[in-house]
């Protein structure tokens, strides 16, 4: 009995101390930059040499993937590496239609960088042609993505299509491809779509979801408030100057909240905006800003001077405009860094 | 006759071997915490517990295969209880075949039962189990009887930590070789090219055996499929056995 | 027909080391071992005894030469039904039981399951295994070891047994056993050969002998025929001699000596000591022991040892 109360408190001793030495040591150490952690041979040789356990090998990929995108959705919102992981756990499964279908979507909404969304679906399209989801999420992209663009909507009912032919996808994806038939309300399809996310298991696609929703509540609050504005200005022959303005002539009734925490307001062209909505904005062009120095930074092996150059070099077809009308972008040349 | 009563004496000798019951309950802790992988995954977690728990039927049978195959001749041949035996009228290629029954019949027992408690398991927390499961399992059964033949080769010509070695470098490289067969195109200046396909259809190609993702992801693969990688692994496993039986026919005892 | 016969059955080692001259591990075996016969295979540690044992049974192949096995090569397998080996220090499968082991090897020799069990009743019986029959081979001792082994040897009833050393490590119990299976396994017209440098078993089971010096069969005949003559003394052991007949008796005999037997008388010859009873008698002595004093068998084996050397 004495030998093992004398063993016991030898364990707790020898355990004790050293969990105080690794304290010390882990702080000791320099914590390591993201970019080394994420380096991984060449795809090719990995997809070679895992001795047939690619598949496990591709689960914890996509593990530190959405580990990753968590930690970067509720910091600073530098997506760089979220192509490479993706590319590297697809390629180790290509029948791992979630992977395709997750990181299409947080390179599209998370890194507004539609490109390498739709190239991500489409390879999972070619060897999973049965999954509805990934036609589906470019329909989405199209549509969400690039709503300018003239074709976007014909091309979201093209891949709407393919999506419905695999005779999996659920009813909303039908409602919305009539609806695309008739005329589509961009509004509506994004309310959709991140109502239909809202509904799944896990907290960060939950939280992506709520939080985009609660963007388009906002975006409607804009628009409800432009239109009283346009009434105000009809009625009274000159446009208000703050939104209180508007709750006085009874116009709306009352002042919006924002849960986000940003605050409505009338800017220089007298269209009314929210800042939690502009500052959305603001983080996905900085994300193409981001693409552009990147790949210029390839191209040319260094910064660009300043971000005109994006576009002359021909990198970049127009740069995106600051959604805070008035605002310019600070682009520090030495560390091509975009504010 | 001789070959079965050979076959079932080294099935229980593998048996009672203590390194089979370490690698079977790590098989075992690493099937039960796959769920805790996929939780940290968005709904995954099915598809995260269904590779882990193949990829363990694979890399523990692989070690069993590497561990009880090496040692399994080598044994016999150093602690000299194969004397006896083989001044009866005993041909040298019986007693390899019964070794190597023994072993695969040990190693089918222990797919069987870790696919079918994997299996259960993932029904039990919710997932489905389909038909490219186990054909997964069956094909992983195969590659293991082709490992267990390089093993056995091995075993009749070398020591058990060197063929061990041999043998392990073998299955890596061995799924690794459609980077042979898919060299880009600067590769291709004819003589080299040619030599490195040669080599493609040489070395065994355990991709062949590999139906891991189809599994996991539940993507269907047709009987056709399976039963021609199983024509391929018969076909190399039986000329290992014979250039086994070969080896151990001129050994000096 | 022979039980064995090899004909310049030589073996030699590859892998000698470069520089030196290869020497044959066995050179040129001539061996002729008939029916029933017991044969002794002598020679010292290292002198090819094994080696031989091992070429006989194809455990080994012969750089040379071959071996036959009543009328068939050895190297076919269907000669080998022939025989039952015990090697020196036999090794079985330690995980099985007495029982365990002598039915497996029942089934290598194809017996049904009843011929198997008639197997274990008969060899328990002659080896005393009862009492292990269900303990498991990793607990037994040396000597339980070599009865089991030799019990296997016999698994199957073959004609011929080759037994390498199987006394070694006997205590006096087991090898009074061993010896008495022999004498009566040649009974049963069966044909042992045997290897050993025990050579006071040898003396006293063999038919013939053959000494192996540095892997060359020196010599090979009957035992009786080797040693006779080399007739060292004969002992002649009287009572009642008196110190007279005593002098008389003397200028034949080499030596006299007394002891509380009786008076002990040394000559040369079986003809001289036989002279030497009936003088003796013809004056009252009685005659206690007449021993011939043959060169021993270790005696001849030393001499042999000697003479072979290069």
């Amino acid at each position: 009995m004495r030998r093992l109360a004398a063993m016991a408190l030898a364990a707790v001793a020898a355990f004790g101390s050293m969990a105080a030495i690794q304290h010390r040591l882990d702080s000791m150490r320099s914590p390591q930059p993201e970019d080394e952690l994420l380096y991984l041979p060449n795809e090719h040789l990995l997809e070679h040499f895992t001795a047939g356990m690619s598949g496990v090998i591709a689960d914890l990929l996509w593990i530190r993937c959405l580990v990753y995108t968590g930690k970067h959705f509720r910091g600073d919102h530098d997506f760089t590496w979220l192509n490479h992981l993706c590319e590297m756990t697809t390629r180790l499964d290509p029948y791992f239609v979630d992977a395709h279908r997750y990181g299409g979507v947080f390179l599209a909404m998370l890194r507004a960088d539609d490109d390498a969304c739709i190239r991500l679906l489409e390879k999972g399209m070619v060897h999973n042609p049965d999954a509805w989801e990934l036609p589906y999420e470019i329909a989405m992209t199209y549509l969400l993505n690039r709503p300018n663009q003239p074709d976007s909507p014909e091309q979201a009912a093209r891949y709407l299509a393919m999506a419905i032919k695999t005779g999996k996808a659920p009813q909303y994806v039908l409602v919305l491809a009539e609806a695309l038939q008739r005329d589509y309300n961009l509004l509506e399809v994004e309310r959709e779509m991140w109502e239909s996310m809202r509904g799944s298991d896990d907290a960060l696609l939950r939280d992506l979801a709520e939080r985009k929703l609660i963007l388009v509540e906002l975006r409607v609050a804009c628009g409800n408030m432009d239109e009283a504005a346009a009434r105000y200005a009809a009625e009274r022959g000159s446009p208000p100057k703050a939104i209180d303005d508007l709750a006085a002539a009874g116009l709306i009734a009352a002042l919006p909240q924002d849960p986000l925490g940003g605050s409505f307001f009338i800017d220089a062209e007298r269209h009314v905006r929210n800042t939690s909505v502009l500052d959305e904005q603001v983080e996905r062009a900085r994300s193409v800003l981001r693409g552009g120095i990147d790949a210029f930074r390839q191209n040319h092996g260094r910064w660009p001077a300043n971000l005109e150059e994006l576009e002359t070099s021909g990198g970049m077809d127009g740069l995106p405009r600051h959604p805070y009308s008035g605002r310019a972008w600070q682009y520090d040349a030495a560390k091509g860094a975009v504010e | 006759m001789r070959i079965i009563a050979v076959a079932q004496n080294t099935f229980r000798e593998s048996v009672r071997d203590k390194v089979l019951y370490v690698l079977l309950f790590f098989a075992a802790s690493t099937i039960l915490g796959s769920k805790a992988i996929g939780w940290i995954s968005i709904g995954q977690d099915i598809k995260v517990m269904k590779d882990i728990c193949l990829a363990s039927v694979l890399l523990f049978g692989v070690l069993i295969a590497i561990f009880v195959g090496t040692t399994l001749v080598h044994k016999e041949i150093d602690k000299r209880t194969l004397y006896t035996i083989l001044a009866r009228p005993m041909r040298r290629y019986e007693f390899i075949l019964g070794k190597y029954l023994g072993l695969g019949w040990l190693l089918g027992l222990v797919t069987a039962v870790m696919t079918v408690a994997a299996a259960l398991y993932i029904v039990a927390l919710g997932g489905g189990v389909d038909l490219v499961f186990f054909e997964a399992a069956l094909l992983i059964y195969w590659e293991l009887l082709l490992i267990t033949a390089f093993a056995i080769l091995m075993s009749s010509m070398t020591s058990p930590i060197l063929g061990a070695l041999v043998v392990f470098s073998i299955f890596v490289l061995g799924h690794g070789t459609r980077i042979l067969a898919d060299l880009p195109r600067q590769f291709d200046d004819v003589a080299g090219k040619r030599a490195l396909e040669l080599l493609y259809y040489v070395l065994p190609n355990f991709s062949n055996f590999n139906l891991l993702r189809e599994a996991a992801n539940s993507v269907p693969v047709s009987g056709a499929y399976v039963g021609w990688a199983m024509l391929y692994g018969t076909i190399y496993s039986v000329f290992l056995l014979a250039a086994a039986s070969a080896a151990f026919e001129r050994k000096d005892m | 027909m022979q039980a064995i016969v090899t004909h310049e059955l030589t073996k030699v080692y590859a892998g000698a080391r470069v520089g030196r001259s290869l020497s044959a591990s066995l050179d040129k075996l001539d061996l002729s071992i008939g029916q029933n016969e017991v044969f002794g295979f002598l020679g010292r540690n290292g002198a090819g005894k094994t080696t031989s044992i091992k070429l006989i049974c194809s455990l080994l192949r012969p750089t040379r030469g071959d071996a036959m096995i009543f009328g068939e090569d050895c190297r076919l397998p269907r000669a080998r039904r022939h025989i039952g080996y015990l090697p020196e220090n036999p090794y079985f499968y330690e995980y099985l039981t007495s029982r365990e082991t002598i039915d497996f090897f029942g089934r290598l020799q194809g017996l049904n399951a009843p011929s198997r069990a008639k197997e274990w009743d008969r060899l328990a019986e002659l080896f005393d295994l009862g009492g292990i029959r269900d303990q498991r081979v990793r607990t037994f001792s040396k000597g339980m070891r070599q009865r089991l082994g030799f019990a296997v040897a016999l698994v199957g009833d073959p004609p011929l047994l080759i037994l390498d050393e199987p006394m070694s490590g006997l205590d006096p119990l087991g090898r009074r056993l061993f010896r008495n299976v022999i004498l009566k396994l040649r009974d049963d017209k069966k044909t042992i050969f045997f290897s050993s440098h025990v050579l006071s078993d040898v003396e006293q089971i063999c038919d013939r002998v053959g000494i192996l010096v540095k892997g060359r069969l020196t010599v090979q005949g009957r035992l009786d025929q080797l040693l006779e003559r080399q007739i060292q003394l004969v002992e002649v052991i009287l009572e009642g001699v008196d110190k007279q007949m005593e002098e008389t008796l003397l200028p034949r005999c080499s030596a006299v000596r007394r002891s509380e037997a009786g008076t002990h008388f040394y000559v040369t010859t079986l003809e001289a000591g036989n002279e030497l009873v009936r003088t003796a008698m013809e004056h009252g002595a009685a005659l206690v022991e007449f021993n011939p004093v043959r060169e021993s068998l270790e005696d001849y084996f030393i001499r042999s040892q000697e003479a072979g050397r290069p």
